[in-house]
């Protein structure tokens, strides 16, 4: 082994082991770790990866040369198919990871005090140390199927954080929201996984770097599936509706995973799979149209937002709508940068986001009797009906969600509970009756949505255990 | 008769024989029956190991009628540890002979059933185990449902049988019957169809998903245990179509994924949470049907991988619902139950199993489907993006489910500080699934599916 993976092994080692760590004591001991305790662990893990991450820079700066792939052994080795277990570090991935440890070892102290005797504390620094692990994989597993498998963890880390505060029914139902988004389309990123197995040969990042084939029809589907895979977590049209609602949950995740990171994980998969992207003109004539598409609709509708967090939302969707036209235009290094720094930004946005009253007074206090005039936009050339047509199309956010509701997703339940009544029919034609009463009226009555009424179990009333 | 298939033999015969000893001492004791369980199980894993080990060979017909091969080593543990499981998670309340007795029979006779390389045998176990269901759930309406089901399914395949020891003789190896297979397509017809029926592939699924609805998923789990419908497909259904040509498989393949799609939606819209199950496990199921049906050699590893891991992780997710359900009654998906701060290992557990059950990262069936992900690429490759629907949805599904029963608003009179966590035996249980299935899935060359290549 190389003597420069040294510092890298111990930075990515140390978050996995913590969250491993963590994860069998909330498992496995009935009374949670103290915050302090959890603080304390975060701390030291996001501290030492960050310093190690930089000891391995510096290193290989003065190497001067590109660190060659550690194989870690072969997860499956069949005759004629492996999937490997290895690390790739270049200049996307340290990218990546230099991002990732200090950002979450800032969001972790943060969160010691905003979360503090919040229930789930310990909760949340699970998912926070999962997602962590998932942005490791993403950025320095050296095959696309790591790749996948880190992607999965960052999307149900993210779901499972926007339904943190569980009480209420809205994270919930956001939570779930983005998950189903994150699903739909993850169908489409392992269906390029695979084909990409197909055209490469492999699913190696090193050999997808190197690959070399011209535009065919099957570089057109992988980077057309590429595109969609991308398009979920970046929030793009149509897929933004869930961005806004995923804020439901605590403003550090909010800044880590929809400020920094994962929202910044469509354009680094597009730079990631760039060579193949770039034998697929229509890939990236979509890439451009959705891109340019995205950026209008988040601009337009994060100016009708009446919350900080939300118009922040749409203020990133907007920018990585931009970094889509970018790489349809093929500036990739501009695309990077404006990435990178795009995120710290933003993070920093969110997390200063719960006291942006407080610092928009001491600004005004500041500038007493010499405040600056309402500013002048594009929309007041405008004539006013028109003017209220475009806002109330951005307070609607488009209908886009409407559309996906009425047009699709009602549909295909309403056609399932219809299949549902008669696989119910069929079954009492073939044996009888439902033992019990409420089952017999499932049968009969469509499933509908009851808003939730709490109430006790008639069998945890009676206090009955199995 | 070799040191491997005897502990293979005993693997099988011990659960079958700890329940006559309780059916003759006319006590439902869960602590012999989870030690004959368990030590079913543990021969098995000690033969899969030592073949593991390279000590012994597997690929080829050691012993007529009785064989051992990578099939059989990979899923004779799985079943032993999942019918152990069901044994420690099962509620005090329906701890009885029947249910107990039946668990350990069905353990055996499945275990057995991997074991066999001589149809009338096969056939004769495969008889008993329909016996055995029908006898464990006898009256009501899954019972008189079952029976309608599994009763034609068990005249089929014996009637393809007879055809097949009148044509070959009794002594014939599966390989000849195979060959009369593929030269009489309407015999195959009966074979497959009375395995789908036997399987509870749609529209045969309605005494699987009533069981679940009825049943404590515990008892259910040692009678929907798939093995030995899928056994006569992977060894003589799958060889007699691949005989017939590759596209033969086409119209299987295909329509059992439109099915497991189907399963999927309706286990979405389902209000009852034991319903939603029952239709997950027929999802599940339709998908093994791909997976062991698959033309690709690398498909149909991972076919057989995901059978195995399927039904380890499918069983530890049942056993969490039902642990859930027996803390809350009848789970209805269209209210929030707050389980998860009463009982928040459970809810823990709960999901972790959930998502195996949907090839999770780092589980067994990552890795399985994976592979028949790449198997079926060279050949129908649609097929590839409607299993990847099927599993997406289950993993929306899980994951709604969870947030039904575990979060949400507590209930008005619920007590938070009341803890309803897991019972030992249950943690034992549910603990005991999830590290088979991580540790599976971090060191998946263990399988010896994978370690070998199938016969």
């Amino acid at each position: 082994m190389n003597a420069l993976w040294l510092p890298f092994l111990v930075a990515l080692g140390l978050p996995f082991g913590a969250w491993l760590l963590l994860g069998l004591r909330l498992l496995l001991v009935l009374a949670p770790p103290s915050e302090a305790l959890i603080q304390r662990l975060t701390a030291t893990v996001f501290s030492i990866s960050t310093v190690a991450f930089v000891i391995g820079v510096v290193g290989l700066l003065l190497s001067g040369g590109p660190l060659p792939d550690l194989p870690l052994g072969a997860l499956v080795a069949l005759p004629r198919y492996h999937i490997a277990l290895g690390l790739h570090l270049d200049g996307l991935s340290l990218g990546l990871l230099g991002l990732t440890f200090p950002l979450a070892g800032l969001v972790a102290a943060f969160s010691a005090r905003y979360l503090h005797r919040e229930p789930g504390f310990s909760r949340f620094f699970f998912l926070l140390l999962m997602l962590a692990v998932g942005l490791e994989l993403v950025a320095a597993g050296e095959g696309l199927d790591l790749l996948f498998a880190g992607w999965e963890l960052v999307g149900l880390s993210s779901a499972l954080l926007i339904a943190f505060f569980h009480r209420r029914q809205q994270p919930l139902d956001h939570g779930l929201r983005a998950y189903a988004t994150y699903r739909a389309v993850d169908v489409a990123l392992l269906l390029a996984v695979v084909l990409s197995h197909h055209l490469v040969g492999s699913v190696s990042v090193q050999q997808i770097d190197a690959w070399t084939g011209g535009p065919s029809a099957l570089t057109t589907l992988i980077g057309v599936l590429v595109v969609i895979g991308a398009m979920g977590k970046a929030g793009s049209v149509p897929f933004s509706g869930w961005v806004p609602r995923a804020m439901e949950g605590p403003t550090p995740s909010s800044a880590i995973f929809y400020g920094a990171l994962s929202i910044h994980l469509g354009p680094f998969l597009l730079l990631r799979m760039w060579p193949i992207l770039e034998s697929a003109p229509a890939a990236r004539a979509l890439m451009g149209v959705v891109g340019l598409l995205t950026a209008l609709h988040g601009s337009m509708v994060g100016r009708a937002q009446h919350d900080i967090k939300g118009t922040l939302a749409y203020a990133s969707l907007a920018q990585v709508g931009l970094m889509f036209v970018e790489l349809s235009l093929g500036f990739t290094e501009l695309a990077t940068w404006h990435l990178f720094g795009h995120a710290v930004l933003r993070a920093n946005q969110l997390l200063r986001a719960p006291s942006v009253l407080s610092e928009r007074d001491e600004l005004l206090d500041a500038l007493g009797t010499q405040r600056p005039s309402r500013g002048q936009h594009i929309e007041w050339m405008l004539p006013a009906p028109i003017r209220r047509g475009l806002y109330k199309l951005a307070l609607e956010r488009w209908y886009l969600d409407e559309l996906l509701d009425r047009g699709l997703v009602g549909p295909v339940v309403r056609g399932l509970e219809a299949l549902n009544r008669l696989d119910q029919r069929v079954s009492a034609a073939l044996s009888g009756p439902p033992a019990d009463e409420e089952a017999a009226a499932q049968c009969a009555a469509p499933r509908v949505d009851a808003p939730v009424r709490p109430e006790l179990s008639p069998r945890a009333a009676a206090g009955v255990r199995s | 008769m070799t040191p491997v298939l005897l502990l293979l033999v005993a693997g099988a015969a011990t659960p079958v024989l700890t329940a006559l000893a309780l059916v003759a001492l006319r006590r439902p004791s869960r602590l012999v029956a989870a030690a004959g369980s368990g030590a079913g199980a543990g021969l098995t894993a000690l033969a899969a190991a030592l073949i593991d080990a390279d000590v012994f060979d597997v690929g080829q017909v050691i012993s007529s009628p009785l064989q051992v091969d990578a099939v059989a080593a990979t899923l004779a543990p799985a079943l032993g540890v999942v019918s152990l499981a069901a044994l420690l998670a099962l509620p005090e309340r329906a701890r009885t002979l029947a249910s107990v007795g039946s668990a350990l029979v069905l353990q055996g006779l499945s275990t057995a059933l991997l074991l066999v390389g001589h149809l009338p045998l096969l056939l004769a176990l495969e008889v008993l185990k329909i016996a055995t269901v029908l006898w464990a759930l006898r009256g009501g309406r899954t019972g008189r449902i079952a029976a309608l089901t599994l009763a034609p399914s068990a005249v089929g395949m014996t009637a393809v049988t007879v055809l097949l020891v009148a044509t070959d003789g009794a002594a014939a190896p599966l390989s000849t019957h195979v060959a009369t297979l593929s030269d009489h397509p309407a015999w195959l017809l009966l074979l497959g169809g009375s395995a789908l029926m036997r399987l509870g592939i749609p529209p045969a699924h309605s005494w699987l998903v009533t069981a679940f609805e009825e049943l404590e998923p515990s008892q259910v789990l040692p009678l929907a245990v798939p093995a030995s419908a899928v056994v006569i497909l992977v060894r003589l259904v799958e060889p007699a179509l691949a005989a017939l040509g590759q596209n033969a498989h086409a119209p299987i393949v295909i329509g059992a994924l439109v099915l497991a799609l189907l399963a999927q939606g309706l286990a979405f819209v389902q209000t009852s949470m034991r319903r939603a199950l029952g239709f997950s496990v027929v999802a599940g199921l339709c998908v093994l049907l791909v997976g062991v049906v698959d033309p690709d050699p690398i498909g149909r590893v991972g076919g057989v991988a995901h059978w195995g891991a399927w039904v380890v992780a499918t069983g530890g997710f049942s056993l969490a619902v039902g642990a859930a359900s027996s803390r809350l009654g009848t789970i209805d998906l269209r209210k929030h139950h707050a389980l998860g701060e009463r009982a928040p290992r459970l809810g823990a557990l709960f999901v972790l199993l959930g998502f195996a059950t949907a090839a999770g990262p780092g589980t067994v069936d990552f890795v399985g489907a994976d592979l028949m992900l790449h198997g079926s690429l060279g050949h129908h490759w649609p097929q590839m993006a409607l299993l990847l629907m099927v599993m997406g949805l289950q993993g929306l599904n899980v994951l709604r489910w969870f947030f039904r029963i575990f979060y949400g608003p507590a209930p008005m009179f619920a007590d938070p500080r009341e803890r309803m966590e897991l019972l030992p035996r249950e943690r034992v249980a549910l603990l005991m699934v999830l590290g088979l299935l991580f540790v599976g899935g971090l060191v998946p060359s263990a399988l010896p599916v994978l370690g070998e290549a199938l016969p």
